[in-house]
């Protein structure tokens, strides 16, 4: 086991140690693994009075698809959901710290945590890793001063609209939203729109497909309808329900028997001495 | 002289720019030589001076960040207000026990404002997962100045 000298102690968070050695790896021919990406499509609509926030379900390393059903809608608060796009594992870790984050700024503030709070740790923090962490994230809620959704690029970057678009599939998505957005829709409106951004991203981006994800919040609370819509093929589907009821296979006949063992040893151990009492 | 006052303008040349301790000092022992035995045989790829971007940029940044705010409140509130801060973070930073194992620190904790948050600090490599150990026995040496 290696030994930490005095003057060079271990730390936490992230380590570098194996960066050296990964370069020579590539020098050497060896590929570095394909990270998991959700090369995406995912949109975020404000309608009156709530946002609503859509994804497919695709994630992808490389030209593979690695996962036919993953979540891409990730909670950061009651009132306040996340879309993440880009190197998968980068953002489940990054929205589940800030959730974390979220949760405790709440306790010790004693107030409902506005988007515009989470809109900035989020980006100080993406800032500070710059752009190593690959998240591109829509964060949307509704709190106190109403209904809001920005977008954050990895970088560090944000932008303020009232309809956005991120991830491989946003060229296919924001094409449907600005022809079809209106202001102050109602929330059917809203979620057909979003809807149909989702279905252009993924019948026009190969890194987008399967479902499509929808989360509505409103002031009331949040809901995820996951999947609002399934665009799997008809093989895929469960067939049948493959738990059997009890009498299904006959029972021939029951029995008890004894079974017969030989005593290879015994052992008497002390128990714990019981203190004197005086 | 310097009395090393937080500067007057953030990201001015009295910023701490360079790391305290360059690598190759843990290999050399008091006596100014290669201690091979602490440290093992030498090769090549530990002399690699290939460094992550990030590996500079994130030792330096509690400091950095700290840097900047220093500034701030010396041209904002006058220079009592770092120096009262800086003076509060010396005094706590003080190891109080003859222990080899890592102080807490929970007093800095709560000075920095860590205590309330989360980071990746606490989520990645935290210490009780550390692959590397400290030799206690070294350690006693080292801070009796007894070596043998």
């Amino acid at each position: 086991m290696a030994t930490a000298t005095f003057f060079d102690p271990e730390s936490s968070g992230f380590q570098f140690d194996n960066y050296a050695r990964n370069q020579q790896l590539v020098k050497q021919g060896i590929k570095p693994p394909k990270l998991m990406k959700t090369g995406t499509t995912t949109t975020a609509v404000i309608f009156k009075g709530g946002v609503v926030l859509g994804a497919d379900t695709r994630a992808t390393g490389g030209n593979i698809v690695m996962n036919k059903n993953c979540s891409k809608i990730h909670y950061l608060a009651k009132n306040m959901y996340c879309l993440g796009a880009g190197t998968a594992a980068d953002t489940e870790y990054t929205t589940r710290l800030m959730a974390g984050k979220l949760e405790l700024l709440a306790m010790s503030m004693r107030r409902i945590v506005p988007v515009k709070s989470a809109v900035r740790m989020l980006k100080q923090m993406l800032f500070r890793y710059q752009g190593h962490v690959s998240a591109a994230l829509i964060v949307g809620g509704v709190d106190m001063l109403g209904p809001k959704i920005v977008s954050i690029a990895p970088h560090g970057s944000s932008d303020n609209a009232p309809y956005l678009a991120m991830g491989s599939g946003s060229i296919a998505a924001m094409s449907v939203l600005e022809t079809n957005f209106r202001p102050d829709m109602t929330a059917e409106e809203a979620v057909k729109l979003v809807r149909d951004a989702i279905n252009a991203g993924v019948t026009n981006d190969l890194f987008s497909g399967s479902n499509i994800d929808i989360c509505v919040i409103t002031i009331d609370g949040a809901q995820v309808i996951r999947p609002y819509e399934q665009n799997q093929p008809e093989v895929l589907k469960k067939a049948n329900n493959y738990t059997f009821p009890r009498g299904t296979t006959t029972v021939l006949s029951q029995g008890v028997r004894k079974v017969d063992y030989h005593i290879v040893s015994t052992e008497i151990r002390k128990t714990d001495e019981e203190p004197m009492e005086t | 002289m310097s009395f090393g006052y937080p500067p007057l303008h953030a990201g001015s040349k009295k910023g701490i720019t360079t790391v305290n301790d360059p690598l190759p000092q843990t290999e050399i022992n008091l006596h100014g030589l290669r201690d091979a035995l602490q440290t093992g045989l030498g090769s090549v790829a530990k002399k690699s001076t290939e460094v992550h971007p990030l590996e500079l940029s994130e030792l330096l940044n509690t400091d950095n960040y700290d840097q900047v705010r220093y500034a701030m409140l010396r041209s904002t509130q006058g220079i009592h207000a770092p120096l009262r801060l800086q003076m509060e973070k010396f005094l706590v930073e003080q190891p109080s026990r003859m222990s080899v194992f890592p102080p807490s620190h929970l007093h800095l904790e709560v000075l920095n404002g860590k205590d309330e948050t989360i980071d990746f600090e606490d989520v990645l490599n935290a210490p009780e997962f550390w692959e590397k150990s400290v030799q206690a026995h070294v350690l006693m040496e080292k801070r009796a100045d007894m070596y043998l």
